[in-house]
């Protein structure tokens, strides 16, 4: 058995390859972060604090986390949103988004590409490269900044809506220094595609992504898959399979049929890429990419197009922006039906599924996140590529490679649902 | 000029001041030429736990695991720096404190032996001596940038203790229990995070931590008294300050 602790990741795991005769049998992908049990300790919260709280889940998508978790109690008590701040809300998230897919790319997963093993030797020899990918980061921190108040754990989302609406100046700031950003990202953008060696063999994938109305997805109805398969949110979790291994501190999820499925920004790209701009169509073009993507080392391509295609929306919305004061819709007193949401976090879908108790404080909940569903397809693709190959280090390398393709957030992965938590009742 | 040594480690937490740590180091690349890193797994492939000027610790102590590295990592660090709210309070974790694990958790695992956590959620220094503390849900990013700097240039950190409600103070933030009478954690909350949510208009939810050298038992009973006039139940501010204060609260509470 050989073994590798995954580095270049948010999180702790591991990637095991067990050998038979010195050959590679058979892999698990182990999440061995220890559990904080969120499922749990939201129990009894009331409704309006379990935001600020599920933000807490991930130190890079804690916006989605807020945001489904509001959007699911906003469902269930007939909230109303305000049109302008859910804007602002989608605003924040879309930041978010080229964060995390900026800190991915550059700082994680271009080393990759480069041979590299770490931030310090790309310091060295790409300083130009680093310094823009650091610009794009920089910049999406002031965006948060402005909109949510801080990098992560934003304090500007609540059930309802949000809290201020950002100083029109400090927006229009924004707005001025976007073309310098854009240029900074095509840069980048530029280098990494223009390396050429990102591979494009087919792996056997299967994708899922929420089902959004007629723009590139963030929050939607429900979930669709390759073959059109739909489930409205609230039918998420009987329409996929669970699975609980021993040797892993997170469910995992496939399809209906059994087979492990992607999610994410590959799975978004290939079910949505018709809606991308046409600047980001033409420009994924330049470099042959024009059909769906079939290898999951081409996850780069998809957060690629998402960073250019959320910088564009971002310059859409701050053009628009109006300064408003904020309406405080305030929720129903009484629950009808469910308390269920799915959204596009960076790394894929998020769901989000609660049960209130009389005084509005949480019963049970139970929250299924991107890195948990692309678990099982992890591991598919590890043995397409490696059974029957010589169980070295080198094998781990590559293991631990299309691992970090994946993008993977493992500290919120480990959700391990309490006994007593789990069923509606 | 000798690099400053660093080592970079994650406990049990969201990562989020992890990239406080890297932030610093974009605000200010320069430190990447005085400071090497040898252990930082989320951004290198080869990571040893040598010895090192400073240990910078995000998360806190679940298991006997955590606490085995934690005490190699002291033996083999001159200065500890405990960063943001788990590990210098415990963090949302704490939550969990108090439930019989074995009845409740563990009983949805089908292997219990292999999920290893304790029943109590441990503070960085309830496990070893450490140097700095920064706490902050997530840390302040200007705040450990200041530090590293400091550390390369060869001085230390002067901690300052004041509460939230001086920073509103002295940005001319209305304050949100006088002019929308709702609850704010500010007045027993340590500073540091520019008064975030009383700027947003809403009251502080104390993510950086109860100011223990402020508060103490009496005063947390006046307070509580004061928020519950303000509609806050006694069990939500407890919920509130258990999340993320759980160390200090329970050393005001054993206090007697």
């Amino acid at each position: 058995m050989l073994s590798g602790l995954l580095t270049r990741v948010e999180g702790e795991g591991q990637v095991v390859l067990k050998s038979a005769g010195g050959k590679v049998a058979g892999v698990e992908v182990r999440i061995t972060e220890a559990p904080r049990f969120f499922e749990y300790i939201v129990g009894g919260r009331r409704y309006s604090e379990v935001p600020d709280l599920t933000s807490r889940i991930c130190g890079l998508c804690g916006v989605s986390y807020m945001l489904t978790a509001a959007k699911a109690f906003e469902k269930c008590l007939s909230v109303e949103v305000p049109e302008d701040e859910e804007r602002l809300r989608l605003a924040i998230l879309a930041a978010e988004r080229v964060k995390s897919h900026a800190i991915h790319v550059v700082y994680l997963h271009l080393p990759d590409f480069l041979e590299l093993g770490s931030l310090s030797e790309l310091a060295e020899s790409y300083s130009h490269i680093l310094r823009r990918g650091m610009e794009i980061a920089l910049w999406a921190r002031k965006a948060m900044e402005v909109m949510g108040g801080r990098f992560h754990n934003v304090v500007n989302v609540r059930v309802g809506g949000v809290y201020s609406f950002p100083e029109a100046s400090k927006v229009a700031k924004l707005r001025q220094e976007l073309p310098r950003v854009l240029e900074g990202f095509l840069d980048v953008a530029r280098f990494v595609m223009g390396l050429g060696n990102i591979p494009g063999e087919a792996h056997r994938l299967r994708y899922m992504a929420v089902r959004d109305g007629d723009t590139y997805p963030w929050v939607g109805s429900g979930v669709i898959t390759d073959d059109g398969s739909y489930a409205g949110a609230d039918a998420f979790e009987s329409f996929v399979l669970t699975e609980q291994v021993g040797y892993s501190n997170a469910l995992r999820y496939r399809l209906p049929t059994g087979e492990p499925y992607v999610v994410g920004p590959l799975a978004r790209y290939n079910l949505y890429s018709g809606r991308l701009r046409r600047e980001v169509r033409k420009f994924l073009e330049e470099y042959g990419y024009g059909g769906p993507l079939k290898n999951v080392y081409q996850s780069v391509v998809a957060r690629i197009a998402e960073i250019y295609q959320t910088l564009l929306e971002l310059q859409e919305f701050f053009d628009e922006y109006r300064e408003k004061s904020v309406a405080r819709a305030e929720p129903a007193s009484a629950v009808r039906g469910p308390c269920v949401a799915v959204t596009e976090a960076p790394r894929g879908i998020l769901y989000h599924r609660y049960a209130l108790d009389g005084e509005l404080r949480v019963r049970s909940c139970n929250i299924i996140t991107p890195t948990a569903q692309n678990l099982a397809s992890m591991e598919e693709v590890i043995m397409s590529g490696l059974t029957g190959v010589d169980a070295d280090a080198r094998a781990v390398e590559v293991a631990k490679g299309i691992v970090r393709s994946y993008d993977p957030c493992i500290s919120c992965s480990v959700h391990v649902v309490p006994a007593g938590c789990t069923p509606d009742a | 000029m000798r690099k400053l040594r660093v080592a970079v480690f994650k406990l049990t937490s969201c990562s989020g001041c992890l990239n406080e740590v890297i932030y610093s180091m974009m605000v200010h690349p320069e430190l990447l030429r005085y400071v090497s890193i040898s252990y930082f797994t989320e951004l290198q492939d080869l990571n040893a736990v040598e010895e090192v000027d400073v240990a910078i610790v995000e998360g806190s102590v679940v298991n006997s695991e955590q606490e085995e590295l934690v005490r190699l990592v002291r033996e083999r660090a001159k200065l500890v720096a405990a960063l943001g709210t788990c590990a210098v309070f415990g963090g949302v974790q704490s939550l969990r404190v108090g439930e019989d694990l074995r009845t409740t958790v563990l009983a949805s695992y089908p292997n219990p032996d292999f999920i290893r956590v304790s029943p109590d959620v441990k503070s960085l220094d309830s496990v070893v001596r450490v140097d700095y503390r920064l706490p902050g849900c997530p840390v302040n990013g200007e705040s450990l940038a200041r530090l590293l700097v400091k550390l390369v240039l060869g001085g230390t950190e002067t901690p300052i203790h004041e509460s939230l409600c001086s920073e509103c103070k002295r940005k001319g933030i209305p304050c949100v229990v006088v002019l929308r009478k709702e609850p704010c954690l500010g007045p027993v909350t340590v500073a540091d995070c520019g008064a975030l949510c009383p700027s947003f208009g809403r009251g502080c939810y104390g993510c950086h931590g109860l100011n223990a050298l402020v508060v103490d038992k009496g005063r947390l009973e006046e307070f509580s008294r004061v928020v519950e006039r303000l509609g806050m139940s006694r069990d939500d501010l407890r919920a509130l300050l258990k999340a993320f204060s759980h160390a200090s609260l329970s050393r005001l509470s054993s206090a007697g």
